[in-house]
């Protein structure tokens, strides 16, 4: 398959974006879309990575929303309820809350489409976990980054605020502590340390596809994340040849 | 000549000198590193959430687990440590 045609004054200028919020009350999904409303090549939902991470990867993937929608695909990202512009406070943030707001995102895209969904790292374990037993099937599922295990993911976390095996049996126990910023508690972590991608993914029937990042920055791990046009460069190619292949 | 043990030693050195450069935004800074610079206390972007990314990027790249007790206070002291932390764990 040919290169995506990348050339021109496609992603020069920012496309028109739209806030808006899905759902009521301190549950609703502030969310912001970019690219054709109406009739859309295709509809791409982000789900967003942990805590940390998604700061840094905001640039890299609202630049890539910009790109895409001057192919005609819209693109849409949202808050974790309890993150970002989310009513709901940090501390009472669940798991399950996180897995329906993304079947909440997918949906939105559904209604406009064929829709792919862009999990990047974390997102990966909430959107395999979204994809079971929803309605319709996302066209594809293209995995960023992707990180293995809830346990993973936390371990990072913990890091910051000391000995992540020491930290994690105080959770257990039931205690509270801030790691980053963040408040933890078994409420949320627990669920979040069952969670491995290998058995996620296992039984979704939907075409699956991971992007190559290699020799690429990793907005995610960097703590000034540069300025990411060679990553979003990537990105958009990739995205255009595989919801092309998908749709 | 260079042996292949001694090219893979290399290899290591130069992806975690990458590494740094990566999460902390060295630039060329990161080029300068030699086995006896030092880090912890020397540079001012390696804090306490740098030094949790830097681990995470350690065991992502190179596919290992630093656990706490590989840790050691001298583990992040200089350059030549922290090369010789991720060998000892691929070892």
């Amino acid at each position: 398959m040919p290169d995506p045609d990348l050339s021109g004054t496609a992603g020069l200028a920012p496309a028109p974006h739209r806030l808006f919020f899905l759902g009521d009350g301190e549950m609703a999904l502030p969310c912001i879309a970019r690219g054709p409303a109406t009739a859309p090549r295709a509809t791409l939902v982000i789900v967003p990575p942990f805590a940390e991470e998604m700061n840094r990867c905001r640039l890299w993937l609202s630049q890539t929303m910009i790109r895409l929608a001057s192919h005609d695909i819209q693109s849409l990202m949202f808050d974790l309820p309890g993150t970002g512009d989310s009513a709901l406070p940090w501390p009472a943030a669940r798991w399950d809350h996180w897995v329906e707001a993304t079947r909440q995102a997918i949906a939105w895209g559904y209604k406009t489409g064929s829709t792919h969904v862009l999990a990047v790292r974390f997102g990966a374990l909430l959107a395999a976990a979204a994809c079971h037993n929803m309605p319709d099937k996302a066209a594809s599922l293209i995995l960023a980054a992707a990180q293995e295990s809830g346990a993973m993911v936390l371990r990072s976390l913990l890091r910051v605020a000391g000995n992540p095996a020491t930290l994690s049996q105080r959770l257990d126990a039931g205690d509270t502590i801030v790691a980053g910023g963040y408040v933890l508690h078994s409420s949320l972590t627990g669920p979040i340390l069952q969670q491995k991608l290998g058995p996620l993914l296992d039984g979704l029937e939907l075409k699956r596809a991971a992007l190559d990042l290699t020799g690429v920055p990793s907005p995610w791990l960097q703590i000034e994340p540069e300025e990411p046009a060679a990553l979003v460069e990537s990105t958009v190619r990739q995205l255009l040849q595989l919801i092309g292949r998908a749709t | 000549m260079i042996t292949q043990s001694h090219s893979k030693a290399d290899a290591v050195r130069e992806e975690v000198r990458a590494i740094l450069q990566e999460v902390l935004g060295l630039g060329q800074r990161a080029q300068a590193l030699e086995d006896t610079t030092l880090l912890l206390g020397d540079l001012p972007e390696l804090d306490s959430m740098a030094v949790a990314t830097v681990l995470t990027a350690l065991e992502e790249r190179f596919d290992i687990l630093i656990d706490d007790g590989d840790i050691t206070a001298a583990s992040f002291e200089t350059f030549g440590n922290l090369v010789d932390l991720v060998r000892a764990k691929r070892a």
